[in-house]
């Protein structure tokens, strides 16, 4: 076999290795790193062709995204109409939607794509929470076609919009009283549908099919793409069916070099006994790849707070209403988390409110009670509103916590004003308690709720800024150092993959993102700003963006 | 009734309350019909699969939760190739998961108009309900299955005494006082009575009534409004009369002359939809009218008499 073994020359390696913190150059060989240091350094090694590809740019570790979904990939098929700015996995930047009238003219350009004049036109996205108008209704997209279905999902997928043409499809007309159907003043349906079982005959009939999003090769081609433009080298898809058609997907996509992203997928907790879950845990995870890893297992416990969903200790929600739900019964839960931990294996568990944090500690507490086991490193997921002294239990019990760092941006203004009130809002996503009561720190994007990127959730836990610019709760903000590591070396542990990936060191996978600038020297407060040119995994450049 | 579409019933109850134990009670019972069941939880026990293969009967597991973090996608994808199938079962049957609300799933039956919502079982564990209704986690879901269902099913009552049972039943009639109880052991209910509660379910029970009026056997049950017609009503205001009717009026119909064509139209509500029609048949004997039935003990008259208090006078 021919020596692959190359050094690559940037501006400055940011290594997150304190044996050797920063470098100027990296030699690779057989996709793993060999060494890092100076040119001299690494010359030390042998005489290797030297690759200046990317000498004026910044290495860091190829970042790991610790909470997103396959579907981040696969929503892209729909047009986006969300507030927020985003890329799609090809680079083409869509502008956010502010008004009704910027939809229309979003919905009127996606229109001239479609062939038949009764092709149905699906968007995602929509977000009106932030518009300053009246609600958009079926009079609105009526304008832009009464020949083909219109559907505006909106950004939670708990509700929709929808034309006229499409309300006729499944027959809802003004005789019509469904829960979820929402009428006009004459009585006639607006076109907004509420929850799934409005939602579910449009969706029958147009063939709208969730799984697919997260499971055709189409789908996994488009995720790596989303991943590559924001420096994800590593990623999750966080609850999975897993079936053995998804793993031999899986295997043949991750199998190729093409591919620039290891997948870390969760299987679903929710489809069997606690035994059929703890064994079909065990037999997925027999197939492997090196950019494949299969075996930790996800629990849902509560909805989201934006939803008014998450289950929440005393006093609850500010102002709106309470719809607690558990996605699990809380025995269940005990029952699940006992098994699991019992036969070895990992368990990420998703917990919005507090409530839910607090259940899922008690059901980790008597899980490792019972069967006492070292570095199981299971996870609380979002964990949004714990406080100290649940910290302090998961420091105790070791568990790790992922942190929906995002959220302080994106929703922080409503959480203030709206969910949780100034007080609890300010407590939020609380990355510095976490670090100081000695708990293993990811922060998260569980795209495509918010889109996946890395840097800007590690900006957001820095300066907690929300969207009207203001600061929400400073005592919880991180340090640059500590934010670059919540999205480095904190979710490669949470996966089991610290001794692989999370930082670029002699033995490591050779898996960089490659920035324009060095958030050493833009400074936390920037840090949303540097520009991602590509990324390296195994030691292969990916940067055709 | 809507023809064609697929009778569905929703199994609602807490975990350990017996819903594995009935439907397995159920498809032990001989019986002809092509049965497929969705199962939305999990449990120790599962569906025996020798009652399935005897019975021709389906089952389908599903992931249960929320539609947000796609797991809402295994129900779609599920009811979907149900209903798309070249040929579907006589009965579905959904064992909802232990904290899920029936209405998310009852909703979706009253929605699709392939499928007809026959009943909601709610099975009750009667040793352990009470401690389940006060309980800080889940008091307020098991609370909701109970008022979200037709049919209470009193299991267990073997484990209790009769003054618990009693207590027990006036819990569970003061947090819905519309639905039957049957008081059992073993998750027992005849196979008929399952099956029929589509028949005895009372929006049901309701239509056969109307369809026989006068009927008089059910008096005690049910509660008949009855309003006579014998002018034109402008059919704007007839719809904002039967908006959002509460819902103890199980079912309304009758013929009603439209103001603005002057031609005989026929009103149909049932299952929270109201159909105006033109009248094709020929002269019903009935005359220009309306008749609703619901539960007994409701003041569905009152409730409807307020409706129509102004339906052909000046609009207030």
């Amino acid at each position: 076999m021919t020596d692959d073994a190359r050094i690559l020359s940037a501006r400055r390696v940011v290594t997150m290795n304190p044996s050797m913190p920063f470098a100027t150059h990296v030699l690779v060989r057989d996709g793993r790193v060999l060494a890092t240091g100076s040119l001299e350094e690494v010359s030390n090694w042998g005489d290797f062709p030297i690759d200046d590809t990317f000498g004026d740019s910044i290495f860091l570790p190829g970042f790991v995204e610790g909470h997103s979904h396959m579907m981040a990939g696969g929503i892209w098929r729909y047009t986006y109409v969300g507030f927020h700015d985003r890329e799609d996995p090809n680079g083409k930047h869509w502008r956010g939607i502010y008004n009704i009238k910027d939809l229309a003219i979003r919905l009127a350009e996606s229109e001239k794509a479609l062939a038949g004049s009764d092709d149905p036109l699906i968007c995602w996205g929509f977000d009106p929470i932030f518009f300053n108008e009246k609600r958009l209704n079926r009079h609105d997209l009526d304008r832009v076609s009464s020949t083909r279905p219109i559907v505006v999902w909106h950004s939670n997928f708990h509700l929709m919009t929808v034309n006229s043409v499409a309300l006729a499809m499944v027959g809802y007309d003004p005789g019509t009283n469904i829960e979820g159907v929402l009428l006009d003043d004459d009585g006639s349906p607006n076109g907004e549908l509420q929850e799934l079982a409005a939602m579910f005959p449009l969706m029958r009939r147009l063939k709208i099919n969730l799984r697919e999003f997260g499971n055709s090769a189409q789908s996994i081609e488009a995720y790596g793409r989303v991943a590559r433009r924001c420096g994800v080298t590593t990623a999750t898809d966080l609850f999975s069916d897993l079936l053995d058609e998804d793993i031999r997907q899986l295997n043949e996509a991750t199998l190729s070099d093409e591919y620039p992203l290891r997948l870390v997928p969760a299987l679903s907790g929710h489809s069997g006994t606690p035994d059929d879950i703890a064994q079909r845990a065990k037999e997925i995870s027999a197939t492997r790849n090196d950019k494949l890893r299969l075996g930790l297992v996800k629990l849902m416990t509560d909805g989201s707070i934006q939803g008014f969903t998450a289950q929440l200790k005393w006093p609850g929600y500010y102002r709106g209403p309470n719809h607690g739900i558990w996605n699990i019964a809380p025995e269940a839960l005990f029952d699940l988390v006992g098994t699991l931990n019992r036969e070895g294996l990992q368990v990420h568990v998703h917990v919005n409110g507090d409530a839910a944090s607090e259940l899922a500690i008690k059901a980790f507490k008597k899980a490792l009670t019972h069967h006492p086991r070292p570095d199981h490193r299971h996870t609380l997921q979002h964990c949004q509103m714990a406080d100290r002294s649940q910290f302090h239990q998961m420091a105790a019990l070791r568990l790790g916590v992922n942190l929906f760092a995002n959220h302080i941006f994106f929703f922080g203004d409503q959480h203030r004003d709206i969910t949780m009130g100034p007080e609890r809002a300010s407590r939020m996503d609380a990355c510095r308690t976490a670090l100081d009561e000695g708990v293993n720190l990811s922060i998260h994007s569980d795209a495509p709720v918010t889109p996946m990127g890395p840097l800007t959730v590690a900006w957001c836990a820095a300066n907690r800024l929300t969207g009207s610019g203001q600061v929400l709760g400073p005592m919880e903000c991180i340090t640059l150092d500590e934010a670059m590591r919540a999205i480095t070396l904190g979710p490669a542990r949470s996966l089991h993959l610290d001794h692989e990936i999370g930082s670029i060191e002699s033995g490591k996978r050779a898996d960089f993102a490659i920035l324009d600038a060095d958030p050493y020297e833009v400074g936390a407060a920037e840090l949303n700003k540097i520009n991602v040119i590509g990324t390296v995994v195994g030691g292969t450049a990916f940067t055709d963006l | 009734m809507t023809g064609g579409a697929l009778p569905v019933s929703i199994i609602t109850g807490y975990l350990g309350a017996g819903k594995t134990t009935f439907i397995n009670q159920l498809l032990s019972n001989p019986n002809e019909l092509a049965i497929t069941i969705l199962v939305n939880d999990f449990g120790s026990i599962s569906i025996d699969d020798a009652l399935i293969k005897s019975q021709s009967a389906d089952t389908i597991t599903l992931a249960n939760g929320c539609i947000c973090c796609t797991l809402g996608s295994s129900l779609v994808t599920t009811l979907c190739s149900v209903l798309d199938a070249p040929r579907r079962p006589d009965w579905l049957i959904i064992e909802a998961s232990g904290v899920a609300e029936p209405a998310k799933l009852y909703n979706i039956a009253k929605a699709e108009p392939d499928l007809s919502l026959e009943n909601v079982i709610c099975l009750v564990d009667c040793a352990t309900i009470s401690d389940w209704l006060s309980d800080h986690d889940v008091g307020s879901v098991v609370a909701r299955q109970v008022q979200q269902s037709d049919l209470l099913l009193l299991n267990k009552c073997d484990l209790v005494d009769e003054v618990k049972q009693s207590s027990v039943t006036a819990l569970l009639q003061q947090q819905n006082p519309k639905a039957q109880l049957f008081p059992t052991v073993d998750s027992k209910l005849p196979f008929e009575v399952a099956r029929q509660s589509s028949c005895l379910s009372k929006e049901n029970l309701a239509q056969a009534m109307l369809e026989s009026i006068p009927g008089q056997s059910h008096d005690r049950e049910f509660e008949r409004w009855t309003l006579e017609l014998t002018g034109v009503i402008e059919e704007k205001r007839l719809r904002k009369a039967l908006r959002h009717l509460d819902s103890c009026v199980h079912r309304l119909k009758g013929l009603v002359r439209l103001e603005h064509c002057n031609e005989i139209a026929q009103v149909q509500y049932a299952g929270g939809r109201l159909k105006i029609t033109p009248y094709q048949g020929s002269d019903s004997g009935l005359g220009e009218a309306l008749v609703a039935i619901g539960p007994a003990g409701h003041d569905m008259a009152t409730h409807l008499d307020q409706r129509f208090s102004n339906i052909s006078g000046p609009e207030r």
